[in-house]
């Protein structure tokens, strides 16, 4: 099997370092400016490259994002940026506009480009054109299908990345002024408003017309696209909390190494499905890979979307002689919730809670209050990091 | 001004009144490769004996450039001037002695791109109509090519591929118009919206009266009027009288995208 990469979003520092720990081979952050999500806490230079030396001493990678749509304003600055970028030496950045790459040649700036998903490319001829630019990978569109992955993969042999999980833009990337036209906001500069998940009437109809996609998941793909030649698989969402990322990287981590070592099971692929459904409060599916997506793939009775409590906490130590966890509370818990634990290489356990206490160390039946230090006798060895949460699914209902 | 005007055709009959009217520059949407417009048959595009200029402005996939190209190699090129295009794959179908115009929607907003494009064997580009006047005065000033400006019309806003309206009806037994209108529950802000076969397209409501940049005259190879949803008549009493109503567009309004940047 060829070294495939998992790809994760990285909002802030603390997510990065998250998301290298939970199996990301590499993430994509967006600087505070020339970033597609303006509104994300994003990273200073200074932060980059302490991202970057992280990501190094553990053999990772950092892509950075400049993938808006320049105006003639956004431009003097940009040259100085790319500069400092590749003083830093990120590993890439990941362009839409040609203004980009025409800088990077002109002063001779050395740095790997990726073609971001704002490029729409569909077909071998479009990426050519881009190949012969200098690009060194593209982000296919998500409305790419699987045989025009594989003729674009033939016609250029190129590093080819797909989205495989999180939400989609109802438009094509970057086709979409929705947000400008609504509240003044420019999608193409990182402002989007995501009006395509507002509710809309239409004419002839008294039922609610929606044109929100649900969010896309490719569980059932990954093997398949592995073997048509698909390098890097990445999952969307820099905004994303720090549950959403463990939670989904640990589940692509898994199905990898288990495609790995030949192990991935149709139960498996079922049970990750569900979970990753129940982490998003949103369901999830395949989109453009296999089909044309159908009324299927879209919501059409407004968000459906009911946030749950499933994270109860974030481990932050574990005193391996006493045998006790002390978690970081995040949602309400008392005595006799059965919950599980995860965490990196680590398949969920089961942990049912029989006694626990807080800070000072006094047995507490429930506990209430966000971030609050919870102590719990627990046998099994556990790390900084590792998260606990309520037990939805078990596999062996799967098997 | 009319000989630098061009509009696309919604039949090919249109070319005859367009044309006793005094304006001279056609562009006509191919039928399968165009979502958003009302499209002419390859038939149809054959009787054609004026100069024109083809539109494709779907996204392609692989398929549909290969079916593309078998298309173009059926249209006599002593009439065709030159193809407008939404997909830089065109590139590689389009032959060597038409017009490339590359029509990004939204991305031509900086001179330095669209430069970059007109030195790779593009002839001209059709600017974004989501940037201000002084954007615009700028990019004309600085680019190496006549480029193109969009001047009146109702403005593409979304380009979908799913086919919202058919999933919709799909969903709920319905037969809804794949031509219509769709309003926002909130702020009450209608939409118009087209759906074909490969796609959907949504557009504004108002119709952005860009007129005024007539005025602008350096660099220009042509101004553009959309004319979809529109009848002639209305096209050519606006052209005459200029008239400003209807404008919703960005030319004196400045987008933001840091949400502490936005008024209060």
């Amino acid at each position: 099997m060829n070294k495939v990469e998992l790809l994760a979003p990285a909002g802030d520092l603390e997510r990065l370092k998250l998301a290298f720990l939970y199996g990301a081979d590499a993430v994509y952050i967006g600087g505070k400016d020339y970033s597609l999500r303006a509104n994300a806490k994003n990273f200073t230079l200074d932060e980059i490259k302490e991202a970057v030396s992280y990501a190094h001493e553990l053999n990772k990678k950092v892509y950075v994002t400049v993938n808006i749509v320049f105006h003639n304003e956004d431009l003097p600055g940009l040259k100085n940026y790319l500069k400092q970028l590749e003083k830093i030496k990120v590993d890439a950045i990941i362009v839409s506009d040609i203004a980009v790459m025409e800088i990077l040649k002109k002063e001779k700036i050395n740095l790997e480009v990726h073609l971001s998903t704002q490029a729409s490319i569909l077909n071998a001829s479009s990426a050519l054109f881009y190949k012969k630019e200098g690009v060194k990978r593209i982000v296919l569109a998500r409305e790419a299908h699987k045989e025009d992955i594989k003729k674009i993969k033939k016609a250029t042999n190129l590093d080819l990345e797909v989205f495989i999980h999180g939400a989609m833009c109802s438009s094509f990337s970057g086709k979409c002024v929705l947000s400008n036209c609504f509240t003044n906001r420019d999608s193409n500069r990182g402002g989007c408003a995501q009006i395509c998940r507002w509710c809309f009437e239409i004419h002839g109809s008294d039922k609610v017309f929606s044109i929100t996609p649900k969010d896309l998941n490719m569980v059932a793909f990954i093997q398949d696209m592995i073997d048509i030649g698909v390098n890097s698989f990445k999952i969307e969402g820099r905004m994303r909390s720090v549950y959403y990322v463990a939670t989904v990287l640990n589940v692509y981590r898994f199905i990898i190494d288990k495609i790995e070592h030949n192990a991935l099971t149709t139960a498996y692929i079922k049970y990750y499905q569900d979970i990753l459904n129940r982490c998003a409060n949103r369901e999830s599916t395949a989109q453009f890979y296999d089909k044309l997506p159908t009324h299927k793939e879209q919501y059409f009775l407004g968000r459906q979307e009911e946030s749950n409590q499933d994270f109860i906490g974030l481990v932050k130590s574990y005193d391996k002689e006493k045998k006790l966890v002390t978690i970081e509370q995040r949602n309400y818990f008392k005595i006799g919730d059965v919950l599980e634990v995860f965490g990196p290489n680590m398949e969920p356990i089961e942990f049912k809670v029989n006694k626990m206490f807080d800070e000072d160390m006094q047995e507490i039946q429930i506990a209430r209050h966000p971030q609050m230090q919870v102590v719990m006798p627990c046998e099994i060895e556990l790390k900084e990091n590792d998260i606990f949460r309520l037990k939805k699914f078990d596999i062996s209902s799967y098997l | 001004m009319k000989d630098k005007i061009i509009v696309n055709i919604k039949k090919i009959d249109e070319i005859d009144i367009y044309n006793q009217k005094g304006l001279k520059n056609f562009l006509v949407p191919l039928k399968n490769f165009c979502v958003g417009y009302d499209e002419i048959e390859l038939n149809d595009i054959l009787k054609i004996k004026h100069n024109f200029y083809l539109l494709i402005n779907r996204i392609l996939d692989n398929k549909a450039l290969n079916e593309l190209e078998k298309e173009l190699k059926k249209i006599n090129t002593i009439y065709l001037k030159g193809i407008f295009f939404e997909d830089l794959g065109v590139l590689s179908v389009i032959d060597k002695s038409i017009e490339k115009i590359y029509f990004p929607n939204h991305f031509a907003t900086n001179y330095l791109s669209i430069n970059a494009f007109l030195k790779r064997g593009i002839d001209s580009v059709v600017i974004s109509n989501e940037i201000t006047l002084e954007e615009i005065e700028e990019i004309l000033k600085k680019v190496d090519k006549n480029v193109i400006l969009p001047v009146y019309g109702y403005n593409q806003i979304m380009y979908s591929r799913r086919n919202l309206i058919t999933n919709y009806n799909k969903e709920f037994n319905l037969k809804l118009s794949l031509n219509n209108e769709i309003k926002e529950q909130v702020t009450h802000k209608k939409l118009k919206i087209k759906e074909n076969e490969f796609g959907t397209i949504i557009f504004d409501e108002h119709i952005y009266n860009n007129l005024t940049l007539l005025n602008l005259k350096e660099n220009i190879k042509f101004y553009y009027i959309n004319t979809t949803f529109l009848e002639i008549d209305e096209i050519f009493k606006t052209l005459e009288n200029k008239n400003e109503k209807d404008s919703n567009s960005f030319l004196n309004k400045k987008t933001v995208y840091k949400i502490g940047d936005l008024d209060e």
